[in-house]
């Protein structure tokens, strides 16, 4: 199954790539690229976890964990971790696990900037494959603010790198709620404001694509009754 | 963390659905027939959708499908299986617990099948089933905080076709698959059938076991089984043409 749809109508920002169930083993997989940033995700579980880590509060028993391309796991890739791990936990129905663990698993391919709002994407796309029940989707989006004060949208790793302020953000697509924020550099309330609302335009969009891609694997899904008796009389 | 329950009053009124279109989770399905439904409190929602107040919402990313104009579910893609009342499903008995069997049937909890779950079983006359065994039952679910539990009899204590499978080769698919290819209309197996001869179990787990009398058929069934996954409803009917 593969989708391949570069520069998704009104997308503002680099073109978007997305392949999902990659992976044989994992429940879910995907793999998605933001222009030259890829990542891969897969999903494991629910599978039963043992008596001692049950949860006593209401919160689900959701791993993440995040692969850099190479070497041990630095200080920033844990923080990259928990973020990922608070934006894409919150989507999942929090009762219904009560004994049981999910696990996530992100391998970064390629860094090209962004690659925070990526891997939250390419492990909201791994939950829609392995068809776990969820609240509802996270889409997520960076956006900077450079020198002269323009919005940029999905930016590359030079525009970051010259970026006066970067905002990672994520969104929960039913009300468009932020789930996750993680920002960097500085600006006044007003710009981010704006910041804010560009981010929340791109994350309705990239709503559709989902959308998009979820119909695109649908074809395989069904019989469609009258083809097939249509077909078996030719 | 927050784990915040979206206040139905915020919640957007994203697009009117239909039947057969795309849900995506958290919209709200309000296509004209679970509407009508609803509102005579005669609807029956399947897996994918939720009641959340007098509103139905989707749960899963698929497509939405309807039965008779009361039961509405939702066709996702997936692997992992949830044990549902009634179904039938292939398992590989994992350990010998007492009166009971544990049964792995790819779901997150391992079912368990009683011993008295088998025809003509007694305390004194016990079946004989082993580790590694493959067995064909009926899921029993009573609650889902619950173990699933597995029969191999009917209401009667039949067996039908229930009960341990010898020989044979067991192969794991997903399970949008296996609800693809168990449709009544789905021209696969009628035609895997008039060109080989074999037995097959399909359970709604995803676990398939096929028998015959030679490997190489087994093999030919078991790829045309697996191919068929990624096939268009069109491609699946000239596929199971050329096998004839």
């Amino acid at each position: 199954m593969e989708i391949d749809e570069e520069n998704f109508v009104g997308w503002p920002g680099r073109p978007l790539k997305c392949e999902i169930n990659v992976l044989s083993k994992p429940e879910g997989s995907s793999m998605f690229a933001q222009g030259n940033t890829v990542v891969m995700a897969s999903l494991f579980g629910p599978h039963e976890i043992k008596h001692g880590k049950i949860q006593t509060d209401e919160s689900v028993a959701f791993q993440t964990n995040y692969k850099t391309k190479v070497g041990p796991p630095s200080n920033e890739a844990k923080s990259q971790e928990d973020l990922i791990k608070t934006a894409c936990e919150s989507v999942l129905f929090p009762k219904n696990f009560a004994r049981h663990e999910v696990t996530l698993v992100v391998q970064e391919f390629q860094n090209a900037g962004g690659i925070l709002s990526c891997a939250i994407n390419a492990g909201c796309l791994a939950m829609i494959n392995s068809g776990i029940e969820m609240q509802y989707l996270v889409v997520a989006v960076t956006a900077c603010i450079n020198t002269d004060g323009e919005v940029i949208v999905d930016p590359n790793e030079a525009q970051l790198k010259v970026a006066r302020m970067a905002l990672d953000v994520a969104f929960d697509t039913v009300s468009y709620n932020i789930i996750m924020a993680n920002g960097q550099g500085t600006c006044n309330p007003k710009e981010y404001k704006h910041l804010l609302s560009k981010c929340r335009e791109a994350a309705r969009i990239l709503t559709e694509y989902f959308r998009s891609i979820v119909k695109k694997y649908s074809v395989v899904l069904h019989i469609h009754l009258v083809t097939v008796i249509l077909n078996m009389n030719k | 963390m927050t784990k915040q329950k979206s206040n139905p009053k915020e919640v957007e009124e994203i697009t009117t659905c239909k039947v057969g279109e795309i849900v995506l989770p958290g919209q709200i399905v309000d296509a004209v027939g679970v509407k009508e439904a609803n509102k005579k409190n005669q609807v029956i929602v399947g897996p994918g959708l939720r009641k959340i107040g007098d509103r139905i919402v989707a749960s899963k990313c698929g497509v939405l499908r309807e039965m008779n104009g009361k039961i509405f579910w939702v066709d996702a893609l997936g692997k992992r299986y949830l044990p549902a009342r009634g179904e039938g499903v292939v398992g590989i008995v994992t350990k010998k617990m007492g009166d009971y069997f544990k049964v792995d049937v790819r779901a997150a909890d391992a079912a368990l099948l009683h011993f008295l779950a088998f025809e003509g079983a007694t305390k004194k006359n016990r079946p004989e089933v082993n580790v590694g065994d493959v067995v064909y039952g009926k899921m029993v679910v009573e609650s889902t905080d619950m173990e699933p539990e597995l029969v191999c009899i009917n209401d009667e204590g039949r067996k039908t076709n229930m009960g341990v499978l010898s020989g044979g080769f067991v192969f794991r698919a997903s399970l949008h698959l296996v609800r693809k290819i168990l449709q009544r209309d789905c021209p696969l197996l009628p035609s895997l059938g008039s060109a080989f001869n074999y037995e097959s179990a399909i359970g709604m787990n995803g676990v398939i076991w096929v028998k015959s009398q030679d490997p190489v058929s087994t093999i030919a069934v078991s790829n045309a089984i697996l191919s068929a996954e990624t096939m268009t409803p069109e491609e699946l009917t000239t596929f199971c043409a050329n096998l004839r």
